[in-house]
């Protein structure tokens, strides 16, 4: 390597660590805005409690929960270890199926196969069946500049789209909205009076909806599963909307990733227990859609073309990373996102990016490549394993995202050099006694200045570190104080 | 929960147990040294034969979950050597997080030969102390005395990491006039997460009102738990609410004065 190639790589290297420490600035500040807004807390409390205790009721009442979540894991598992064989014969199937076939190596590729397959098509109107993978991809803004009208179908996608914010979580994109928000939204938006009733939202977005799926030239949907034996695609919903926008337009596209793929149409069985129960409590989804294939000629109903574009954006590289594979098993179920203490508290925004949650903090920065600060945004608490059903161990990915984040980061050094300081100190017991020592000294001499520098590490009002103990265990042992100290007759202490 | 391959099986409770040697971890010895006590007083209660090896500093979690692999290493090597040199049948320490470090995440740190030999010496016979009373020595019960009305917080660490669930409860349960009241979101994270609490403090901050908000509504006097961590940030954020911290207690406290109350 010359020179130039070293200060290139050193300015490189600085400039990205200057973007992520940028970002780093990202999630503490927005959860700080969202601990602000009294009507977000109350809207994510009230609607995540209920997704959690409808998944508990629903595992309680399960005859073997976790046999059903072994046999999840293990094909998502076994579809993860063969992918490349698996997406070639989803692929052969697909082409038989008469679908076509494409390959998206990211996420500019994706949008650049969709524009054209839109235009080639003369499309004026696309509607969208909701798909977080569109949302990595960012396609409705690349649809919307290539002046194609482009309508989310399912509800709280189309909320969102009316004022132009981003899903917040995985499965229910306006849950951090309440009725009255969407109420309002309604007026704002459509010119509707204020009506703060669920049932009467839902009839004036359905109406909308109903001549717009009846118009389109195109829908474009995700996946939940493509089978690789089969070539089915299966699409899991409870409102319907995926259901007509992938058979009544003209045209289907599918946008998937990569790791959506499943060996065999058997395993459909086992994530279509996991899945509903997952995510909403629900024994199962009010629709599910097998799509095998555009209309038949003996068909009545069905698009005439069906196009899947096969999207990798990053996916490939981290099922090659041993430490991070296991991600990819991930259903996309939510469940995580419900439990999460911490989401509880911000909702999907703060994470900046496409997924958030626990999940979403281990993909934004191995695949997505923002979000840097994202693994930090969790305390560790587990609950998010304890609930995953396809078993993925989240505390410890992000505690590996953790591990990188340290060994790369140019601007850690502050931190780096604190623990290599620290870990000195607590390396003998003596050295420990003395930074101890230095400790309760300066909670003596100066308190207020200490419990400053405690207010700065974010330790405020002492908690959860107040001064030090007058006495320390070890020293009350070696003086024998309260009784303690060895025992009599007992070994000598090492 | 699924039992990994690095995950020991705990040492049955066949073989008697005399000596215990014990954990004493760093927020335990330096803020909460009446834990410790605490955890003596029971232990000897019990008639074992208590050793505190001096120069055990810190497990090294801190610096495991920010990140600092190097760090957690070195620290967790040794501790955990400085444990397996002591002539004793068992170690002890009343706290689940540290007790988790030292059995299931050191054995994720590639630790050096010989740290690795001192973990598989070690990690079968460590224990977090509720857990010790319940698998090892075998008890159903405690006899003791606490006449007052209390509810428990499950800490994470101790029921998802270390599968402790009902033993802590039930010896809480049987203890002569006690009540125990259930705690709404009893397993949710009082928020204190380590280094999570200085890098998103307020978040951990509001975590912490949640629990506290959660053992207003329990109804009891006194909330107890099983970590060092989860006790100062729970008694921190009841302080920073200008109420007494007196009344969130550590397990082993409750039974150490329940037992000497008989």
């Amino acid at each position: 390597m010359t020179s130039s190639d070293d200060v290139q790589k050193k300015n490189s290297k600085r400039k990205s660590s200057k973007r992520k420490n940028a970002k780093s600035a990202g999630f503490r500040e927005a959860s700080r805005r969202a601990l602000e807004d009294p009507r977000l807390q109350a809207a994510l409390d009230r609607a995540l409690r209920v997704a959690v205790e409808k998944r508990n009721e629903r595992v309680a009442v399960h005859p073997d929960w976790e046999g059903v979540r072994a046999r999840a894991e293990a094909l998502r598992t076994e579809a993860v270890d063969e992918m490349p064989a698996l997406l070639e014969q989803l692929e052969a199937r697909l082409i038989e199926n008469g679908c076509q076939v494409h390959h998206a190596p990211d996420a500019s590729a994706a949008r650049a196969i969709v524009l054209s397959l839109a235009r080639e098509r003369g499309v004026k109107s696309v509607v969208k069946a909701k798909s977080m993978t569109t949302e990595e991809i960012a396609l409705n803004a690349a649809l919307k500049d290539a002046d194609i009208e482009v309508l989310e179908t399912d509800l709280g996608e189309y909320i969102i789209q009316l004022t132009g914010e981003p899903p917040s979580h995985v499965t229910a994109p306006a849950i951090h909205l309440s009725t009255r928000d969407i109420a309002e939204i309604f007026h704002e938006h459509l010119g509707v009076p204020v009506v703060e009733d669920a049932e009467r939202l839902t009839a004036i977005a359905r109406e909308r909806l109903r001549e717009a799926f009846l118009a389109a030239d195109l829908g474009i949907s995700g996946a939940n599963a493509m089978v690789a034996e089969t070539g089915t695609i299966m699409v899991v919903e409870n409102e319907g909307n995926a259901r007509l926008a992938t058979s009544l337009p003209r045209v289907h596209i599918v946008v998937a990733g990569i790791e959506k793929v499943v060996p065999r149409a058997d395993d459909l069985a086992a994530l279509l227990e996991v899945l509903p129960t997952s995510a909403t409590g629900q024994l199962a989804s009010a629709y599910v859609s097998f799509i095998d294939g555009p209309r038949g000629p003996d068909e009545a109903d069905g698009p005439e073309e069906v196009h899947v574009v096969l999207l990798d954006n990053g996916r490939r590289a981290i099922r090659e990373d041993e430490e991070l594979s296991e991600i990819l098993r991930c259903i996309r179920c939510g469940a995580c996102q419900n439990i999460c203490p911490v989401f509880r508290h911000t909702g999907g925004h703060a994470y900046g990016g496409t997924y958030a949650g626990p999940f979403g903090s281990v993909l934004e920065p191995a695949m997505c490549d923002h979000g840097s600060d994202l693994p930090f945004a969790s305390s560790l608490c587990g609950a998010c394993k304890e609930v995953c059903p396809v078993d993925i161990d989240l505390p410890r990915l992000l505690v590996t995202m953790r591990k990188r984040d340290v060994q790369q980061r140019s601007g850690g050094r502050a931190e780096r050099a604190a623990f290599s300081l620290w870990r000195w100190s607590m390396g003998g017991a003596w050295r420990m006694r003395a930074g101890a020592a230095m400790l309760r000294t300066s909670w003596r001499i100066a308190p207020r200045w200490t419990a400053r520098r405690h207010d700065k590490l974010g330790w405020g009002s002492g908690r959860p570190l107040p001064a030090p103990a007058h006495h320390a265990f070890r020293r009350r042992w070696a003086k024998g104080e309260s009784g303690l100290g060895p025992d009599d007759g007992g070994p000598r202490e090492s | 929960m699924t039992v990994r391959a690095e995950e020991p099986a705990l040492s049955s409770k066949i073989a008697p147990i005399h000596d215990v040697g014990l954990f004493v971890p760093c927020l335990v010895d330096q803020y909460l040294p009446e834990v410790g006590e605490a955890t003596v007083r029971v232990l000897r209660a019990l008639g074992l034969r208590v050793h505190y090896e001096r120069r055990q500093t810190c497990c090294g979690q801190p610096a495991y979950n920010a990140g600092h692999m190097k760090q957690a290493r070195r620290l967790a090597g040794r501790t955990l050597r400085l444990f397996d040199a002591q002539p004793v049948d068992a170690i002890v320490g009343p706290s689940g997080s540290c007790v988790s470090m030292l059995r299931v995440h050191a054995a994720r740190l590639d630790l050096k030969p010989r740290d690795r030999a001192a973990w598989a010496s070690v990690a079968p016979r460590i224990f977090e102390v509720t857990e010790f009373l319940d698998l090892r020595l075998g008890l159903k019960r405690l006899e003791g005395r606490y006449p007052r009305c209390i509810t428990y917080h499950a800490s994470c660490h101790l029921t998802r990491e270390l599968g402790v669930r009902d033993a802590p409860k039930r010896f809480l349960a049987s203890l002569e006039g006690v009540e125990l009241l259930p705690l709404p979101d009893e397993g949710v994270c009082c928020g204190f997460g380590g280094t999570f609490s200085t890098k998103l403090p307020e978040l951990s901050m509001a975590m912490g009102r949640d629990k506290l908000d959660a053992f207003h509504r329990s109804g009891a006097d006194e909330l107890v738990m099983g970590d060092a961590g989860c006790l100062l940030q729970v008694r921190g954020v009841a302080k920073a609410a200008g109420e007494d911290p007196g009344r969130i207690r550590h397990i082993i406290e409750v039974f150490a004065d329940a037992m000497e109350a008989k």
